[in-house]
């Protein structure tokens, strides 16, 4: 990093930032040395990081190289799965009827902030020399809000997609059965997301490259599990760890109600993923499968805690008043960030261990990286949405000293 | 070079929210509801209060009303009762109970602390003007007092020297609602006057005495709340005193309807101004048929009280519970409440 910071210093903010973002898109995907990972994911990183594809045009066409499971017989059960699916019919909610949209979301009061100021790394911003006033401050934390929320509403519409392929290529009819109505949680959740966006806060931002990256990787790559384990335990996760900090934090009272509801029936998709995962990893996968499945998620999981840094917040309000390294830093550093990367490992780790995959040789990369201490904890299996919510709600992040 | 493709930030919306959003009726969804507190009042009225199951607020403003759905013997009862409490505060609502009442039996022998059951609203414009801040004189006769209360102690602790003159009608003392807590308030707000009246010492008040007894200043906001008889009077007594009507308000006072048998077989409901035709299924209202079709309609109380799903039916034939809020006149032009109507042949409604 020395070296680094020797190379960039005297140039112009512009090509600073340039090298810096180059190098770290490198990075992606070396974490663990494993070829066949890098090579598996070199496509998504080249179009979603190098090209930028998602950063202009109206739609992009990702094309799906996996086989849709035609069952012939309708032999074999998976009663788990089978009672997921009447959880699952029997607890649909409804977008526009259960939720109250008259809620006048009003982006000034300080009694109902979508995003309260105790959390936007103002500390961190001031130390790198940028101060805002309070006015600034309010609509830095409504612009984080609505960068956060555009992130989740661009997940969603992911995993609609990957829902639907995942139904496709499920082998058990009884997966087949739980995956339609996954289909329709993902659809609902992207409505409500988007509704939210559209009518409350009213500014939409562009998906993130590195979510597109993860997106691109699980909907282009042809190997069932592999999607399933993206979509369902990794973007899960993620989604997890994202929406559990979102509401705890926010005081508005209808985005922490479609928070609420969502996260219930995230629970239920992580239970689906693990019980489907666990059975084809011990069962079906050679070592090396295994291994490959291991390295990609680690990944995956760096990816996840490393790169979601708000740039296109950076973009438009710091550009040339600060380094994005500078603005990097910043971010990591943010309690929100913290609750974030606490609230997806909490549940992301013993979903990992509980399914196989991991092995004392992955722990070792878990351990440096700091995350062995989620080991052992309750997996996805062994929660309610209830019990998801109740961890959420305990957990509270550490606020910035003052 | 890498990465060379134009950054772009945000979304453009060039024609704001979408329009789906508002292709159907937004409607505020029954939230269910425990009971915190049940505490009887005078004999024959109680004080029900409750509090969301989910944790978040359940706003109103003083002089509003919430539509309790509770479940009897199988069947759902809906029943409009105002808030006696004062806004901001948890929510309780203050019942008369009457003697051959469903719901009245229900909540005196078997409603407890702890139940749940769902309410819609809150609902209702029987509410303080926030740009009114003169004189409030309000008259309440009966359980009239429920909406009322919430009205005085709201406006009381928004402004505390606000001058607020009360007149209350009873038979007497222990029917009177509230009474101990009303005079409570006069020690403590010099500017609030506390005039009971009670029935069976001085027989019921003419137009001429509601009229002196209300004397309200030519700024001052009168509220009224009781018995159609009480109300009326009051007003003619307003009136000839050269009292500006605009200045008024009124609460709608009217008796649990009676159901009438529902239609056995579908009909269809042609809404005219959104040119859709809705089959009414067998059990349905008009209210309920266009709803469940994402027509967007108005309503409120869903019972029949008051008045915010009226609409004209323009061909077929209705049945309506009664007794309800629209008056002859209402009645002799072909309105009929959407909520509390189903239709018996194909109709036209003019919604």
């Amino acid at each position: 990093m020395a070296t680094l910071d020797r190379m960039l210093n005297g140039l112009p903010q512009k090509a600073q930032n340039t090298i810096y973002g180059t190098l770290d898109n490198l990075k992606v995907m070396s974490s663990v040395g494993n070829l066949k990972v890098a090579a598996s994911m070199a496509p998504s990183v080249f179009r979603g990081l190098v090209l930028g594809t998602a950063r202009e045009g109206d739609a992009v066409a990702l094309p799906g190289n996996h086989a849709a499971h035609f069952s012939l017989t309708y032999q074999g059960e998976f009663p788990e799965m089978y009672d997921l699916y009447r959880r699952a019919v029997a607890n649909q909610w409804n977008g526009d009827r259960d939720l109250d949209w008259a809620t006048d979301v009003d982006l000034e009061n300080p009694n109902t902030l979508v995003m309260p100021l105790d959390y936007p790394p103002f500390e961190g911003l001031a130390a790198k020399g940028i101060k805002l006033n309070d006015k600034e401050k309010l609509r830095f934390a409504n612009d984080i809000a609505s960068w956060t929320l555009s992130q989740f509403m661009h997940g969603e519409q992911g995993a609609l997609y990957a829902a639907a392929q995942v139904t496709e290529s499920v082998q058990w009819m009884d997966g087949k059965f739980y995956g339609a109505t996954q289909v329709m949680d993902e659809g609902r959740h992207l409505e409500v997301f988007l509704r939210y966006l559209d009518t409350k806060l009213q500014k939409v931002y562009a998906v993130n490259d590195n979510l597109f990256v993860i997106l691109d990787d699980l909907l282009t790559d042809s190997r069932w599990d592999v999607k399933f384990l993206g979509m369902q335990i990794m973007v899960e996760g993620l989604a997890l760890g994202a929406f559990g900090t979102m509401y705890n934090f926010t005081k508005e009272p209808l985005l922490k109600q479609l928070l609420k509801y969502v996260i219930q029936d995230e629970a239920r998709h992580v239970h689906y993923g693990v019980l489907a995962l666990r059975e084809h990893i011990t069962k079906e996968l050679s070592p090396s499968e295994i291994r490959e499945r291991e390295d990609w998620a680690y990944e995956v999981a760096l990816l996840m805690r490393n790169r979601f840094l708000s740039h296109e917040i950076y973009y438009e309000w710091f550009e040339g008043r600060l380094s994005l390294k500078d603005w990097d830093e910043v971010i990591l550093g943010a309690p929100s960030m913290s609750a974030f990367r606490h609230l997806m490992f909490l549940r992301l780790i013993p979903n990992l261990e509980y399914i196989g995959l991991m092995s004392d040789r992955i722990k070792a990369h878990y351990e440096k990286s700091g995350l062995t201490s989620f080991l052992g904890g309750k997996n996805a299996t062994q929660l309610s949405a209830d019990d998801l919510i109740r961890d959420i709600s305990a957990y509270k992040a550490p606020l910035p000293a003052h | 070079m890498l990465g060379s493709r134009s950054r772009r930030i945000i979304l453009p919306r060039p024609d704001g929210p979408a329009r789906r959003w508002s292709l159907h009726a937004p409607v505020a969804p029954p939230r269910w509801v425990r009971v915190t507190g049940l505490q009887r009042e005078t004999e024959d009225a109680v004080t029900l209060s409750i509090a969301p199951e989910d944790g978040r607020a359940l706003p109103y403003k003083a002089g509003q009303y919430l539509t309790h759905c509770f479940e009897i013997d199988g069947a759902e009862e809906r029943r409009a009762y105002s808030l006696s409490s004062a806004e901001g505060g948890a929510p309780a609502c203050t019942i008369k109970l009457l003697p051959d009442g469903r719901a009245s039996h229900y909540i005196a022998t078997q409603l407890k602390v702890g139940d749940r059951y769902r309410v819609i609203g809150p609902g209702g414009d029987f509410t303080l003007d926030p740009a009114q801040q003169g004189p409030l004189v309000l008259l309440a006769a009966g359980s009239g007092i429920t909406p009322v209360i919430s009205l005085i102690e709201t406006a009381l602790a928004q402004q505390p020297t606000r001058a607020v003159r009360l007149v209350t009608v009873n038979r007497d003392r222990a029917h009177a609602i509230f009474h101990e807590r009303l005079e409570a308030l006069t020690a403590r707000y010099a500017s609030f006057e506390y005039a009971p009246v009670f029935t069976a010492d001085t027989g019921r008040p003419d137009t001429a005495t509601i009229a002196a007894l209300l004397r309200p200043d030519a700024q001052a906001q009168v509220y009224l709340c009781g018995p159609q008889a009480l109300m009326d009077a009051a007003e003619a007594g307003l009136r000839a005193a050269g009292f500006d009507a605009a200045r008024i308000h009124r609460e709608r006072f009217v008796a649990a309807p009676r159901h009438q048998p529902r239609p056995t077989e579908p009909q269809d409901i042609f809404f005219r101004r959104s040119e859709r035709t809705v089959t009414q299924q067998p059990g349905e209202t008009i209210l309920e048929a266009g709803m469940r079709a994402g027509l967007r309609l108005d309503f409120s109380c869903t019972v029949g009280g008051c008045g915010h799903c009226k609409v004209k039916i323009v061909d077929g034939a209705v049945r309506l519970d009664e007794p309800n809020c629209l008056t002859p006149e209402e009645r002799s032009a072909g309105y009929t409440l959407a909520c509390s109507a189903c239709a018996t042949t194909p109709i036209t409604v003019d919604a």
